[in-house]
């Protein structure tokens, strides 16, 4: 075994005492030179792509704004345009690509009935039906289903209840997303069951994204978002549940004392904690304070002393006080406290006094920081 | 004197939605200064004489909301009436643009006809 190892160690040792470097420089030298040339070409391929797509659209854009003027602006047109007149090589890919973009942003642009004959337009150029072709038959190709169903959304065209079925189904996360969105732009409050009730899987940035869909519907109705909270689903669903709960000002307070007490995760805890604050639960300030307790981690801590800042009327002012005379409490803490203190003025005016008259220098600079006007308050 | 077209200074970054006032509001008579950032707003502001303002709130080198301020505090144009046309649906946007001065708020995507009523509201017709 031993002399094994020898003998390799002395055939490495030989090759670079022979002939070994000057073929490794050589090797190395050769894969240098190759990786300049791909990365040479990756970039001109980028340029030339992007050189490409310019020029198909100071072509096409102006052609396609003066159509849209003429027929849809100055005749009224609704339906049927004369799409011939454009001469548009639509089988490009190209050309396609463009053309969609320019109407995408038209449509984003400009509404009221124009928008509607703008829609019109989109759906004859035939990139509707490309859509549907593309949603029943690319399988698991995220992103040209995703392209399509947001053209289709954008587009607010009907699609069959069987193909939504197959999205909804789906096992990639960003179809079943897409699915979510375009059943939400199009259908609105009648997709909310539907939709919120199948959100497994989902991330954060998911969440984000059907908040997003959610808010910038026309819905302002009376939908109890907080019957979808569950301790055992993930933080990004509870968490979009309570944003959408803020955003409408739904306040659920036995459903978020469920997520609060259950602990099962730390996150969904400090976000329940911060929903009843922000939906000024002050049903729940008695609660929080009993709930607060030193053994509590410094972030809990925190979210719960920022909370009663904002729900609270008075009764949490003991509590806060008995905080922040403690010494032993860290500097963010007592921060958030002298803050919450302040904002469940008048009720905390007394004890105000009280600390302003018995802070040591350390503490009048914490308190001179707190109330200074540009540090931004909770 | 009486013949003079009325003049809207439309601010806004979009070249689609830019070129689309331009096309509407020309074709309904009235005279028009672009503008496609804050900075070339504000000098026109300060030179010219304009009887409206157009202005979207997220703008290059300074917002609507500084835009709108700036005019209130101009010397020049500080009683012009200002419509504010922006993608932002929020409720604190809406009302911080009021509280800084704006007379109206169009929200995106803008409906043509809508445009030009709010237009002939503010200044009546070319």
């Amino acid at each position: 075994m031993l002399s094994q190892m020898e003998k390799t160690i002395n055939s490495i040792r030989s090759f670079f005492e022979g002939e070994g470097w000057p073929i490794l420089v050589s090797i190395a030298l050769v894969l240098s030179f190759l990786l300049w040339i791909f990365c040479l070409i990756g970039i001109a391929l980028f340029y030339y792509r992007d050189f490409r797509y310019r020029s198909h659209q100071a072509k096409i854009y102006p052609l396609l704004r003066d159509f849209i003027y003429e027929y849809i602006l100055i005749e009224n047109m609704v339906s049927h345009f004369p799409i011939d007149r454009l001469e548009l090589d639509l089988d490009k890919g190209i050309v396609q690509k463009v053309v969609r973009n320019i109407l995408h942003e038209f449509i984003f642009t400009i509404g009221g009935e124009k928008g509607k004959s703008m829609r019109n337009l989109f759906n004859e150029l035939g990139f509707d039906k490309e859509a549907q072709y593309e949603i029943r038959h690319t399988g698991n190709h995220v992103v040209a289903t995703v392209r399509s169903l947001s053209d289709l959304a954008l587009m607010k065209v009907d699609v069959q209840e069987e193909v939504i079925a197959q999205l909804l189904n789906n096992s990639s996360t960003e179809i079943r997303v897409s699915a979510f969105k375009y059943l939400l732009q199009v259908r609105g409050e009648q997709a909310f069951d539907l939709v919120l009730s199948r959100l497994h899987g989902i991330n954060a940035l998911n969440a984000l994204d059907m908040y997003q869909a959610i808010v910038s519907t026309d819905y302002v109705g009376t939908y109890e978002f907080s019957q979808w909270l569950d301790i055992t689903k993930s933080f990004s669903i509870n968490c979009l549940m309570m944003d959408l709960m803020v955003y409408y000002q739904q306040l659920d307070e036995e459903k978020l004392w469920q997520l609060i007490t259950s602990n099962e995760n730390s996150k969904t805890l400090l976000k329940a904690i911060n929903t009843l604050g922000k939906l000024l639960a002050r049903d729940s300030e008695v609660r929080l304070t009993e709930f607060y307790s030193t053994e509590q981690p410094l972030n809990v801590k925190i979210e719960i002393v920022k909370a009663l800042g904002r729900l609270g009327q008075g009764k949490s002012i003991d509590l806060l006080e008995k905080i922040f005379k403690d010494e032993s409490s860290v500097l963010a803490l007592r921060k958030h406290v002298y803050r919450s203190l302040v904002a469940q003025k008048p009720y905390s005016i007394a004890c105000l006094r009280k600390i302003e008259n018995e802070v040591d220098s350390d503490e009048y600079k914490l308190i001179r920081y707190v109330s200074h006007p540009m540090v931004h308050y909770i | 004197m009486g013949n003079e077209k009325k003049r809207i200074l439309v601010i806004e970054d979009n070249e689609i939605l830019l070129s689309t006032m331009q096309f509407v509001l020309v074709r309904e008579g009235y005279d028009l200064l672009l503008a496609k950032s804050g900075k070339e707003a504000l000098s026109l502001v300060s030179d010219e004489t304009i009887d409206l303002v157009i202005t979207d709130l997220g703008l290059p080198f300074a917002n609507g909301y500084e835009i709108i301020d700036r005019i209130r505090k101009s010397k020049t144009n500080n009683q012009v009436p200002v419509i504010i046309i922006s993608g932002y649906r929020d409720d604190n946007s809406i009302v911080e643009g009021f509280e800084v001065g704006a007379n109206d708020y169009i929200k995106k995507p803008i409906s043509p006809s809508e445009l030009i009523s709010r237009v002939r509201l503010r200044i009546g017709h070319a």
